[in-house]
């Protein structure tokens, strides 16, 4: 039986294939950003630096394609990867009520600094964009989270 | 003092390596747009190589799908126009004869198909399946039967990254179809994506622009060919007292509902002597070297 780090790295790593399959290759944009989900669960896996580095890698390919803004999200994905990383010094819990709360804030969090990092407001996003569709994104996000952890965990049968 | 996480100083040793990747992100968000461009591409054509050509096949089978009906109903309007037209492109072969023109330089256009890029840091952007190898240049306009659709910023070997005129850094010079008020061209965004209109910028504030009135690219700048429908106007936006207007102007084509569209690409004319009549310079080297190996 593979090990619990292997299987959840090959977890992460379905999740990110999985995001460009279906956005690249199907073009749809109904489907959750999974590369967030990828973000926020690997980030909280690995100690800070780690993590950071973590989150540098998969913000320069979800910003691959960006014209405008590029760098953007990898900022926001160092910032919230270490961030997760360090909230387990604080927060020990892994139970879906949690995962949840850290999934909607860390999301939103993303959301925050691509809108400011990325130059949304001199593009005539308006700031209520971060409270409305932001935050549904959030929660989008997050409800991906929660349900791509609980196949990982029935699959894996690992926490 | 102990943490169970190590002491303080491998978390201080933590936080700054952190700080130093920060630091890495932020110089990479800063950095002007001449060196992200290469990083792109090289992601482009390698990590999302794989996906953006699975996306490319996709978009061929989806052409070969279409409805047959609307295909031939638009080919029997073209044969319309071209019948109707063809007496006066034989008066404009035979006028340039007599002038000793020769053909009008326009650029040539290729049908390509659209492919559409959804991660979200691409918004207002597309992909074409085209890239330098067809001839597709940094700047190449895009068309659509309706009109104006964008322009090519990035190109790669078989693909390129072209922007729609949702784009913040979309612009083109415009006139109404009549000539009597010109400007600038450039997005306004909406509440929703699909309330995204255009704004003709800049016009003279003496000029009342109708709503309905047509608008047209302008062809200044020599990027977008002249005439090329942008969208209609529907009502002013702005009038800044004693200097200029601003209109607002539906577009003519809707972004989300195009699938194929036409490029221009070049055909590697480089020497326009032709169509100055200007016959080649005499190679003084070729002389030179044959005069060499005469002696």
């Amino acid at each position: 039986m593979a090990s619990r780090s292997t299987s959840f790295w090959t977890f992460i790593l379905i999740l990110i294939v999985l995001h460009l399959a279906l956005r690249l290759a199907l073009g749809l944009m109904v489907v959750p950003d999974l590369i967030v989900v990828a973000a926020l669960l690997g980030g909280r896996r690995l100690d800070g630096w780690q993590s950071a580095l973590y989150g540098l890698v998969l913000g320069i390919l979800a910003d691959s394609l960006a014209l405008v803004g590029f760098g953007a999200t990898s900022v926001a994905f160092v910032v919230v990867c270490y961030i997760g990383s360090r909230s387990r010094n604080f927060f020990e819990g892994d139970s879906y009520l949690f995962i949840s709360i850290y999934a909607i804030l860390g999301a939103w969090l993303v959301e925050v600094i691509r809108y400011f990092a990325g130059g949304a407001s001199a593009r005539g996003v308006d700031l209520g964009y971060l409270i409305g569709a932001g935050l549904l994104n959030a929660l989008y996000v997050a409800a991906a989270a929660v349900v791509s952890l609980i196949a990982y965990r029935a699959i894996t049968g690992h926490r | 003092m102990l943490d169970f996480d190590g002491t303080r100083r491998t978390r201080r040793r933590d936080a700054a390596l952190a700080g130093a990747i920060l630091v890495l992100a932020l110089i990479l968000l800063g950095l002007p747009d001449e060196y992200q461009s290469p990083i792109r591409s090289s992601l482009r054509t390698t990590v999302l190589r794989p996906f953006l050509a699975a996306q490319a096949q996709i978009a061929q089978r989806r052409g070969q799908t279409e409805d047959v009906t609307v295909v031939r109903a638009q080919r029997d309007s073209l044969l319309a126009i071209v019948a109707a037209q063809a007496s006066l492109s034989e008066e404009n072969r035979q006028l340039r004869s007599a002038l000793g023109l020769s053909d009008r330089i326009a650029p040539t256009y290729k049908p390509v198909n659209v492919l559409r890029v959804g991660l979200t840091s691409a918004e207002s952007t597309f992909m074409i399946d085209a890239g330098s190898a067809d001839g597709v240049f940094v700047g190449s306009p895009v068309l659509t039967a309706e009109g104006m659709l964008g322009m090519v910023r990035e190109v790669d070997e078989t693909t390129a990254q072209a922007i729609d005129w949702t784009h913040p850094e979309f612009r083109v010079s415009a006139m109404t179809s009549d000539g009597a008020a010109g400007g600038i061209v450039e997005p306004r965004r909406g509440a929703f994506r699909e309330e995204d209109l255009l704004a003709l910028t800049s016009t003279a504030f003496q000029v009342d622009v109708r709503p309905g009135t047509r608008v047209v690219s302008s062809g200044r700048g020599n990027l977008f060919p002249r005439g090329v429908f942008l969208g209609t106007v529907i009502g002013i936006e702005e009038a800044d007292t004693g200097w200029r207007k601003s209109y607002l102007i539906r577009p003519g084509v809707r972004p989300e509902a195009v699938s194929h569209v036409m490029v221009a690409v070049r055909e590697g004319r480089a020497d326009l002597g032709d169509v100055f009549n200007v016959t080649a310079p005499p190679d003084t080297m070729a002389a030179d070297t044959a005069a060499a190996g005469g002696d």
